[in-house]
């Protein structure tokens, strides 16, 4: 390749090219702003300990005693049968934020329209006999996408 | 193009090259918006699931956007809408650089040789200077012999300056 080329060559390696706009900046920052929500829902910080400290006590509640080891159950007890009192006397959602995402773009390009719905989740138990009750809360985000069409 | 740190932001990331991967883009697409369409798939794609591949990302973001941009001409009913917007505002001029004012003149020279090489030469030529792939990647974007590349390549350069300056190089 002759100088004249070369010179060229490197003249244009150097030209400034134009920028990417802000539109395609939102864009991918969106699509992956919207990842790290799926991988991460936004739970509160009580949460982090709450949701195993409820599960544990569920388990313990529920777990049928003649499949513990022995030496967990020194002694006979009728637990069981206090577990099984306990009914679920209430469920409800909670509907406590929504979000419109606004016009978002789908993996094979279509438009759609994204809302977010946040909930919490409640069931709530009780020993008619004792009046002990337990109480499940989980937050759920649901995700809506809606595909766009232009007439 | 260097390559990406596991915790990289992808802002920092396309902002140094999210402009190289635009003009390769536009040789592909049929107007800017649509390039930015196939950047942004072909992007988040690659942000989502092969960045941590390791490696050279260029060869890989490249084909991917290639493919993006394949498909994207598939798709009839975006086409024709294209289209029609194509007709109405006439052909696609957004500019391919930037320049300052002094420069303009000059950067409108190149770009406007550029739009008059064919097609086949401007998408070597972008994929080897902006895209920075070696002629062998180019060879396998594109299907095409390492040779045929490196020969599109200098008839493309070559091409370039006669368009750009006619006097200067054949007087």
């Amino acid at each position: 390749m002759d100088e004249d080329l070369k010179k060229l060559e490197a003249e244009l390696a150097a030209m400034p090219l134009a920028e990417t706009s802000s539109r395609l900046h939102e864009g991918i920052k969106q699509q992956l702003d919207q990842d790290e929500l799926t991988e991460k829902p936004a739970n509160p910080g009580w949460l982090q300990w709450a949701l195993p400290l409820a599960a544990a006590l569920i388990i313990a509640i529920v777990w049928p005693r003649d499949l513990q080891p022995d030496r967990l159950a020194p002694e006979p007890s009728n637990e069981s049968s206090v577990v099984a009192d306990f009914k679920p006397i209430a469920s409800e959602e909670i509907l406590y934020a929504a979000h419109d995402d606004g016009v978002v773009q789908l993996a094979d390009g279509r438009l759609a329209r994204q809302t977010r719905r946040s909930y919490l989740d409640k069931v709530v138990w009780r020993n008619p006999e004792t009046n002990a009750s337990l109480t499940w809360s989980v937050p759920r985000d649901e995700v809506r996408v809606i595909p766009l069409s232009f007439q | 193009m260097e390559l990406i740190s596991k915790d990289a932001s992808w802002n920092d990331w396309f902002q140094r090259y999210g402009p190289k991967l635009l003009l390769c883009a536009r040789q592909w697409t049929r107007s800017a918006a649509d390039a930015e369409d196939v950047v942004q798939d072909a992007f988040v794609r690659f942000w989502r699931h092969q960045r941590h591949l390791g490696g050279d990302p260029r060869p890989l973001l490249l084909t991917s956007i290639r493919r993006a941009a394949t498909d994207l001409a598939r798709r009839e009913d975006r086409r024709r809408r294209r289209e029609e917007v194509a007709e109405s505002d006439g052909a696609d001029q957004s500019r391919f650089f930037h320049a300052t004012l002094e420069q303009d003149e000059r950067t409108q020279q190149i770009e406007q040789g550029l739009r008059n090489l064919s097609e086949t030469q401007r998408e070597v030529l972008v994929l080897k200077i902006w895209g920075e792939l070696t002629f062998d990647e180019i060879a396998r974007q594109l299907a095409i012999s390492p040779n045929t590349a490196a020969s599109r390549y200098r008839y493309a350069l070559g091409a370039l300056r006669e368009n750009m300056n006619p006097v200067e190089y054949h007087g």
